[in-house]
């Protein structure tokens, strides 16, 4: 590759040896990985998602309640823009348009846990088989999720509001406006999470040249370990993108790959930010609900993978 | 006239079309009056799922896309 060239390149120019060398080639390598496929990834899929609109999504969900529903709120959650402020107004107008709640749940669920640019940056930092396990655990938790919620009632806890239906000409857009518009959707996407990027890779080296692998084995390899990493990872706020260069270098120090996962997803899935949004558009006891079934869900994945693998 | 732009404060597309249709507005000499609405149940309630939602007196322009300059320049001169 060449980055890891250039990433020796560098440290060997400075003239770096031992724990600052590792943590440097750590931050080199992993910054400009993450930034090349961040960019190729976001620029394909917003074009893509040109031809998807979520309106005509929702259309197409419409109608969908059984499983076939999950499944595809899943999958949309998957691809659907990162920006987490495009999230929200995405999930009101599913719901505004009537479909089922629990399927609404799902899609905010796996949108912030699971995205494509994430799924073509895990193969290289914890291997093909444990992405594929990630990907389908996120999607289970965030179908369970759903569906329990919509089974227990909290349907009504959403607020009530005016739901409008925006009655936008969308012109078949022409290839070159499909360009700009994905264009203009990745540059706003790429400068949302570089920041989280940069600190994420950041922390990820100086664990990488400094904290001793003594220190992750005594606190950190039992299956109490998984209880910390979900308690530190719900509140906590940054993009998925920022928090696999963390959980890379821990896992590289014997962090057990359950525990590892289970930081990793928390992170991803729930944030206090994220419940001051929420807040505005549902009522305390879902959200308290949404967050514990999302909670026990991913503690489960962490202490079942540390069991299993 | 009265235009808004719908989308949460942290969308830096729907902060550059309103700084962009003032723009317009100043150099046309049109009398108008740009606001944006950053809070997400007006968003619902007018139906906007993907950002920027471009709003001319009560008419949704248009939704989720970026116009360049000059064609945000055509659409706002057309509703005059």
């Amino acid at each position: 590759m060449v980055f890891k060239q250039f990433a020796t390149w560098v440290v060997d120019t400075i003239g770096l040896t031992g724990a600052p060398r590792a943590s440097a080639h750590f931050f080199v390598y992993d910054t400009l990985k993450i930034l090349a496929i961040l960019t190729a990834v976001i620029f394909g899929v917003t074009y893509l998602r040109t031809y998807f609109p979520p309106e005509k999504i929702r259309d197409y969900l419409d109608g969908k309640t059984a499983f076939t529903g999950y499944v595809l709120a899943a999958l949309m959650g998957i691809v659907s823009p990162f920006c987490s402020c495009s999230t929200i107004p995405i999930f009101l107008g599913m719901v505004g348009a009537g479909i089922p709640f629990g399927i609404t749940i799902t899609f905010l669920a796996v949108s912030p846990m699971i995205n494509e640019a994430a799924l073509v940056v895990l193969p290289g930092v914890v291997g093909f088989e444990l992405t594929a396990l990630y990907a389908v655990s996120g999607i289970a938790i965030g179908m369970t999720s759903g569906y329990s919620l919509n089974l227990l009632g909290f349907d009504r806890y959403v607020d009530d509001f005016e739901f409008g239906d925006s009655e936008v000409d969308i012109d078949e857009p022409t290839r070159r406006e499909r360009l700009e518009e994905a264009y203009a959707e990745a540059k706003e996407i790429i400068l949302e999470i570089i920041p989280y990027v940069i600190v994420g890779v950041g922390v990820g080296a100086l664990i990488h040249g400094y904290l001793p692998e003594q220190l992750v084995e005594t606190y950190l390899s039992g299956q109490w370990g998984v209880f910390g990493a979900v308690a530190v990872g719900v509140p906590m706020y940054t993009d998925i993108l920022g928090v696999i260069p963390v959980v890379e270098s821990l896992l590289g120090k014997g962090l057990p790959v359950g525990t590892g996962l289970a930081f990793m997803m928390s992170v991803a899935a729930l944030s206090l930010p994220q419940f001051m949004i929420l807040k505005k558009v549902m009522q305390k006891e879902l959200i308290a609900a949404y967050a514990g079934t999302l909670a026990s869900g991913i503690l489960v994945i962490g202490l079942l993978f540390n069991i299993v693998l | 006239m009265k235009i808004t732009v719908y989308g949460p404060s942290n969308c830096s597309n729907c902060t550059d079309l309103k700084e962009t249709a003032e723009a317009i507005i100043d150099r046309n000499g049109i009398d108008a009056n740009v606001t944006k609405e950053t809070d997400m149940t007006e968003l619902a309630a007018k139906g906007v799922m993907s950002t920027p939602g471009f709003e001319i007196d009560d008419e949704m322009v248009f939704s989720g896309t970026t116009p360049s300059e000059p064609e945000l320049e055509s659409i706002i001169t057309e509703h005059v």
